[in-house]
């Protein structure tokens, strides 16, 4: 369901608009709207530019947050106290000002010596694959190297070089490649020494890097240079540590790195709450602020400002188009995880169905009836569980949504096992004793078409449904024409469904005429409704009826595989070796099952289902306020 | 010379899976290039690239359409 919004316009002074933007920062509930193209708004109010304290508070943020960043324990024992926004700078430019000579030597020193640990690091790594190719290859007397280092872009060019430096030395010059990674290739050029002149006028013109030791090395060997590297490498690391010691015990002496934190997330507010101005609207003397407020909250909200600005701003609900409200769910819990995948999709726009509660019993219903097997619902189960309550991979949030989708998916699947008879296949299912209660999918030659007539007559409800849905919505809101198509859709579809069974010989034969007769009404209707795109509509619908075929697809698919898996480790002829190799199939299967069945599930969603009455094209809502709401 | 019920069936799904597969090639490769360049359509395009799996399916069920009925 999308919860219900109201326009709010605020209006006031300009000098109380500080504190009114202060109380909407609090409240976290009003989506903040630009001030209208058109009509009074335009023609009188400007856009407010930021605030001139913006430049220099954001200054001080970066400045306050690398200090922070460099201290352990900087995190703010309590918020920092300040009246307005000059008193908050004022306490910034006195954290930059004191500190900033101290710290920033500190951190600068910490910096050169990361930085020259990095460089050591990488000299070191290409120095030995120089220097173990530099022993394999023998280099005679007279003859010299020098090593290098080769752009991968230009890799392609090392035979064209090698070709060149024969060219130009007679055959007395080569390059080998020492090695070759994602950024560079390292090669090393080997040539008599009376032609070191050309070799370096060539390698010049062809912009390639020498490998070039730092200066304080430059006039060693490289078994000299390594050594001397790795000694400084180890002071390096314990002048670090004496370091940070000391960063450590100077944040544990006193208060400051903890204020200097809450001085710095009082920055960070105010900042954001600086983006906002660029969205209010203002004279010389007054401000206008309109924003969507989810109804529940709009009096709330109104109350809030009139406790903290004694009714000196003025509060009013107006009208205003629908089409451009915000949209917010208010599902219950078992739907929740839905809203992302809807998100993936389109949002609902506002005053549309919301189909999250419908893809909450839908989609895990496809799903369990593609995969429909006991055994591997309970594997799906137990890894979806394991996800939802252990894992916490930060930057992987996605995880933790999809975990719930698939716990209902494998209670379906687990349900449809049982409908079918699966467990691990149909072997499984037998060896516990287990029929199938609707018709056993095993048996491809029986089987085949009773699940092709249930899955299309699944289709044929789910589209229905879905029509039936848009036609309620459309009667709702007066769409008469929407509606009368929509009436004709399912009519002619009920009619042409009549038309099948009575074909079938399960009705009498007499009730034909009168099917057909339904469905050219329902033709006729659609027409009316749609116009000639409305009547043409029908073929669309065949189509979406007839694409639910790929749940019996998709799904022999799978029972296939795991027939294999059970034969093949059943042709294996020793117990342990046909678990091993049938759970490897198995398991393959499941992998696929994980994805494959719940890509076309999702699909016979976005577009079977909600093509009969899904509107997209909503608003997020993002309201102005502390992110960690 | 004689077309077996099998060598239909094969010929159908063999046919359609080609169709699919190309489809899907040109989906995948263009899905790549606006994945690069807008992550945030990532959700979207894994579903286009789904959708010319119909071809396959449909293929499939008439072949197995043909296997059942002759």
């Amino acid at each position: 369901m999308i919860s219900d919004m109201s326009k709010l316009v605020i209006f006031g002074p300009r000098k109380y608009l500080k504190e009114t933007v202060d109380v909407l920062y609090e409240s976290g509930k009003m989506q903040v709207e630009e001030p209208a193209e058109a009509g009074v708004e335009k023609a009188v109010l400007k856009k407010l530019d930021l605030p001139e304290w913006n430049d220099e508070a954001s200054q001080l943020y970066t400045k306050i947050n690398s200090i922070c960043a460099n201290f352990p324990h900087c995190e703010p024992s309590k918020p920092a106290k300040y009246s307005g926004t000059e008193e908050l700078l004022g306490q910034a430019r006195k954290i930059d000002e004191e500190y900033e000579s101290e710290v920033r030597g500190l951190v600068v020193k910490k910096n050169e010596l990361e930085m020259e640990k990095q460089s050591m690091l990488k000299y070191e790594k290409i120095i030995r694959k120089i220097q173990a190719a530099e022993t394999k290859l023998k280099i005679a007397k007279g003859f010299s190297t020098i090593p290098l280092i080769i752009n991968k872009m230009h890799a392609l060019e090392i035979e064209e070089i090698q070709k060149s430096l024969a060219d130009s030395t007679r055959g007395q010059a080569s390059i080998t490649v020492v090695s070759s990674d994602e950024d560079a290739v390292t090669a090393i050029v080997v040539f008599n020494q009376k032609y070191f002149d050309q070799v370096y006028e060539l390698l010049r013109e062809r912009k390639v890097i020498e490998v070039n030791l730092p200066r304080e090395l430059s006039r060693q060997t490289f078994g000299e240079a390594l050594k001397n590297m790795e000694e400084r490498s180890s002071a390096i690391g314990e002048e670090l540590k004496l370091l940070e010691e000391r960063m450590k015990k100077r944040s544990e002496k006193s208060e400051w790195p903890q204020v200097a934190a809450g001085v710095r997330n009082a920055l960070k507010e105010e900042l954001e709450k600086a983006k906002i101005y660029p969205k209010i609207g203002a004279t010389q003397y007054t401000f206008l602020v309109n924003g969507w407020v989810p109804s529940s909250e709009a009096k709330k909200l109104e109350k809030r400002l009139a406790e903290k600005l004694g009714g000196k701003v003025s509060v009013r609900e107006v009208e205003s188009e629908e089409e451009n409200a915000p949209v917010q769910y208010d599902n219950p819990f078992y739907a929740k995880p839905f809203e992302y995948l809807l998100g993936i999709f389109s949002l609902p726009k506002y005053g549309a169905i919301d189909p999250s509660i419908y893809m909450a019993f839908f989609l895990p219903m496809i799903f369990g009836m593609i995969v429909g097997d006991i055994g591997y619902g309970l594997v799906i189960l137990a890894l979806a569980l394991y996800v939802h309550f252990k894992v916490r991979i930060e930057g992987q949030q996605w995880l933790n949504v999809f975990a719930p989708i698939f716990i209902l998916c494998s209670l379906s699947t687990i349900f449809w096992g049982f409908m079918f008879g699966e467990f691990f296949g149909e072997e499984g299912a037998k060896m516990l004793g287990l029929h199938a209660f609707l018709f056993a999918r095993g048996d491809l030659k029986e089987g085949m078409i009773p699940l092709l007539i249930f899955a299309v007559s699944f289709g044929v409800l789910h589209v229905l449904f879905g029509s039936a849905i848009g036609f309620k919505h459309s009667i709702e809101h007066k769409h008469t024409g929407h509606a009368i198509e929509r009436g004709g859709t399912i009519l002619a579809v009920l009619a042409a469904v009549g038309c099948a069974v009575t074909y079938g010989g399960y009705v009498p034969g007499m009730l034909m005429l009168p099917f057909m007769l339904l469905v050219g009404l329902g033709l006729v209707m659609m027409f009316v409704g749609g116009g000639i795109a409305g009547a043409l509509e029908i073929f669309g619908v065949v189509g979406n009826i007839v694409s639910y075929a790929r749940i019996m697809a998709i799904g022999l698919s799978s029972v296939i595989l795991a027939m294999m898996a059970n034969k093949l480790g059943g042709m294996t002829g020793n117990i342990f070796l046909a678990i091993i190799v049938a759970g490897l199939i198995h398991t393959l299967n499941i992998v696929i099952c994980m994805f494959s069945p719940f890509i076309h599930a999702l699909r016979l969603q976005y577009v079977e289902f909600f093509n009969r009455f899904y509107e997209g094209g909503g608003k997020d809502y993002s309201p102005f306020g502390k992110k960690t709401r | 010379m004689e077309i077996t019920p099998g060598a239909a069936a094969g010929f159908t799904v063999a046919m359609c899976a080609f169709a699919t597969a190309y489809a899907q090639a040109k989906i995948g490769a263009a899905a790549a290039g606006a994945t690069a360049e807008k992550p945030e359509v990532a959700g979207k395009v894994l579903v286009l690239e789904a959708l010319p799996e119909t071809i396959i399916i449909l293929g499939f069920v008439v072949a197995a359409m043909i296997i059942v009925m002759t």
